[in-house]
């Protein structure tokens, strides 16, 4: 484990994206501190997810630094930065099961891959992540086709904790669940974050997980980020922001809570 | 006191064992930290009462605490009182909430045991429904086929020509670089096989006789339908499963389209009238590798060999050939697309049936190319 780093967990600095002649990112800064929960937002084709990637390694940016616990992951050798990764745990949008493996085998996987332990160890302590997303048991028997989505998300969930993460990146969690779903996803999203001490990052469009699950937001528009508050971003002039947090949807949601 | 001794224990007078956790109780240790447990289960002689002191432990993470709390729930399973106490705030939240409230496992039951006999007979009649139920599906599959078949010939503005058209330039006219290419080295493969052996006997000559009238009845046919099985049936299983899985052959009939019209028929149209021309290539470039095998083993010039070939071949050594093309062609389209079409459930299947695709297309090819070989045998051909 690498020594405690005072500022935040993970930062981002200078990050460029580019696609050709289309840029996404321009020399973009992020700061995700430990403990928190950051919503991560912007329009659609804004690199909100190109950001996640190039946080996770499975993007190389063109330019900038990848700060975690003050090592920058662009620099480091690609074991080294395996090292660090196997601390954080990523919910992708449609789950990526492993559509050959049953759930349990799903969860045991990197538990078996990066870890020396019996299979039987290996099996209970899968179940207890399985529990942990609230799974019922029978679940770990059964293939992921067999599943319904809000099932494959937490299945997903419980796979990204196996290896005990610090941070959780979450990718559209609540999108395409039905709202009890979505609902009790938040509020599984909330405990294992309390009970875990985890950092977590969600994209997301949901605006009820946007207000009421994330301690900070961070918006993309035009290729950098402006982070803060939901207070502090219906306050932003940007009219992309403004048109945002204070669409009819945003307001009739701040109306009733 | 060493980081990685996590527990240390002593018995104090009272019956009681105080227990010291330390060090980190994280997912890496998870297997040692067991040891320790089981050491500690085998040193509990003349206590009552088990105290674990958690004052001093370091990193914790819910697999820790697990092991913690499963040690702790096994002790008072086996009649003794368990304690836990002295966590840090962060860690006391962890045991109630992540382990705290963690189900026994109960191993799924056991169906009750019956004889192997018995569960033979089950496997075998699972079997023999799926068969049956197997050969249901491809004589509705058929069925449909010849519906949709005949409906077009009504209507024949209907077909989708354009369709075909397609198809038959990916299956067909894409195809003839490797059926060239293949043609031309089987027959070399086969001349110079037979030149050894019939040398033995001074019949060199009659190379030209074996190349020809294996390749013209069987090898030119057999070799296309190989090809265009593993080019075109797979790739019509793979296209019509990937469908299948979108949700677009649903989307189709939701907008009054028929999927065989549009899927299976012009497929299965385009390879059966590919699949002769591509035999014909197949024969007229394999009669060019035998001229230069002719050439080069026999010293034998064009003229000659071409004089040779007539003698030895009957006009129906030709036709013979070419009659199984669509026959063949027939067999590949509707096996590829009828595994394409049953498709179901997750991504894995697509690659699976387009293996079973493939396999059992050109399983059928050579049953039956055996079929023709024996009722032309009968017919005296």
């Amino acid at each position: 484990m690498p020594a405690f780093h005072k500022g935040p967990f993970i930062q981002v600095r200078g990050l460029d994206n580019r696609f050709g002649d289309h840029v996404v990112h321009r020399d973009l800064d992020l700061d995700i501190h430990r403990g928190e929960i950051l919503g991560l937002v912007g329009g659609s084709g804004s690199g909100k997810t190109i950001l996640v990637r190039s946080i996770l390694g499975l993007h190389q940016p063109q330019g900038g630094e990848i700060l975690f616990n003050g090592h920058d992951l662009l620099k480091e050798p690609p074991r080294k930065r395996l090292q660090y990764q196997r601390q954080w745990g990523m919910l992708f949008q449609r789950g990526a099961l492993f559509s050959g493996l049953t759930v349990l085998e799903n969860v045991e996987l990197p538990m078996r891959e990066h870890l020396e332990l019996s299979p039987e160890i290996c099996a209970e302590l899968a179940r207890l992540k399985i529990h942990l997303a609230g799974l019922p048991p029978y679940a770990g028997q059964q293939y992921p086709s067999e599943l319904s989505g809000g099932m494959v998300k937490r299945a997903a969930l419980a796979r990204a904790l196996a290896l005990e993460p610090e941070v959780l990146f979450l990718d559209e969690p609540t999108s395409g669940l039905d709202p009890i779903a979505a609902n009790s996803f938040d509020n599984l999203i909330q405990y294992l974050q309390d009970a875990l001490q985890l950092t977590v990052v969600i994209v997301t469009h949901d605006l009820y997980t946007l207000a009421n699950v994330c301690h900070r937001l961070a918006v993309i528009v035009d290729g950098q980020v402006v982070a803060g508050t939901l207070e502090e971003l219906r306050q932003h002039p940007d009219p992309w922001i403004r048109s945002y947090f204070h669409g009819p949807r945003m307001e009739a949601l701040l109306r009733t809570v | 006191m060493s980081a990685d001794s996590f527990l240390t224990f002593q018995h104090t007078g009272d019956g009681q064992l105080q227990v010291k956790v330390t060090g980190d109780w994280v997912i890496g240790n998870v297997t040692e930290l067991k040891d320790r447990i089981s050491g500690l289960f085998g040193s509990t002689d003349g206590t009552r009462k088990v105290v674990f002191q958690c004052s001093g432990l370091g990193k914790l993470d819910t697999s820790g605490a697990w092991v913690l709390y499963q040690a702790a729930r096994t002790l008072e399973a086996r009649g003794f009182e368990a304690d836990l106490t002295g966590f840090r705030q962060a860690h006391s939240r962890f045991m109630d909430q992540v382990v705290g409230d963690f189900p026994e496992y109960e191993e799924a039951k056991e169906p009750q045991h019956r004889s192997v006999l018995l569960d033979q007979l089950e496997n075998i009649g699972g079997w023999l429904v799926y068969c049956i139920c197997h050969v249901g599906q491809a004589f509705s599959f058929l069925l449909q086929l010849l519906e949709t078949f005949f409906f077009n010939l009504v209507m024949p503005w209907r077909f989708r020509f354009g369709v075909m058209v397609a198809n038959m330039y990916r299956a067909g006219v894409l195809a003839i670089p490797i059926v060239a290419l293949l043609a031309f080295l089987i027959s070399i493969v086969l001349a110079y096989q037979g030149a050894t052996q019939l040398a033995r006997f001074g019949a060199e000559i009659f190379t030209i006789d074996l190349t020809a009238v294996t390749l013209l009845r069987e090898m030119g046919v057999m070799l296309t339908a190989i090809l265009v099985a593993g080019r075109s049936g797979s790739g019509f299983a793979a296209e019509n499963g990937t469908m299948k899985l979108n949700e677009e052959i649903d989307a189709m009939q939701t907008i009054g389209l028929d999927p065989f019209e549009l899927l299976v028929l012009p497929r299965v149209v385009a390879l059966v009238l590919m699949m002769p021309l591509l035999t014909l290539l197949a024969d007229v470039v394999g009669l060019a590798g035998g001229a230069l095998s002719a050439f080069m083993l026999l010293d034998m010039p064009l003229g000659p060999y071409l004089a040779q070939v007539q003698s030895a071949v009957t006009p129906w050594t030709f036709w013979f050939g070419i009659i199984k093309a669509p026959v063949f062609g027939f067999l590949i389209a509707t096996t590829g697309t009828f595994w394409g079409m049953h498709v179901g459930g997750s991504a894995e299947s697509v690659g699976r049936l387009t293996t079973v695709a493939v396999v059992q297309s050109i399983a059928m090819v050579i049953a039956a190319d055996a079929v023709f070989s024996v009722l032309s045998s009968s017919m005296g051909l």
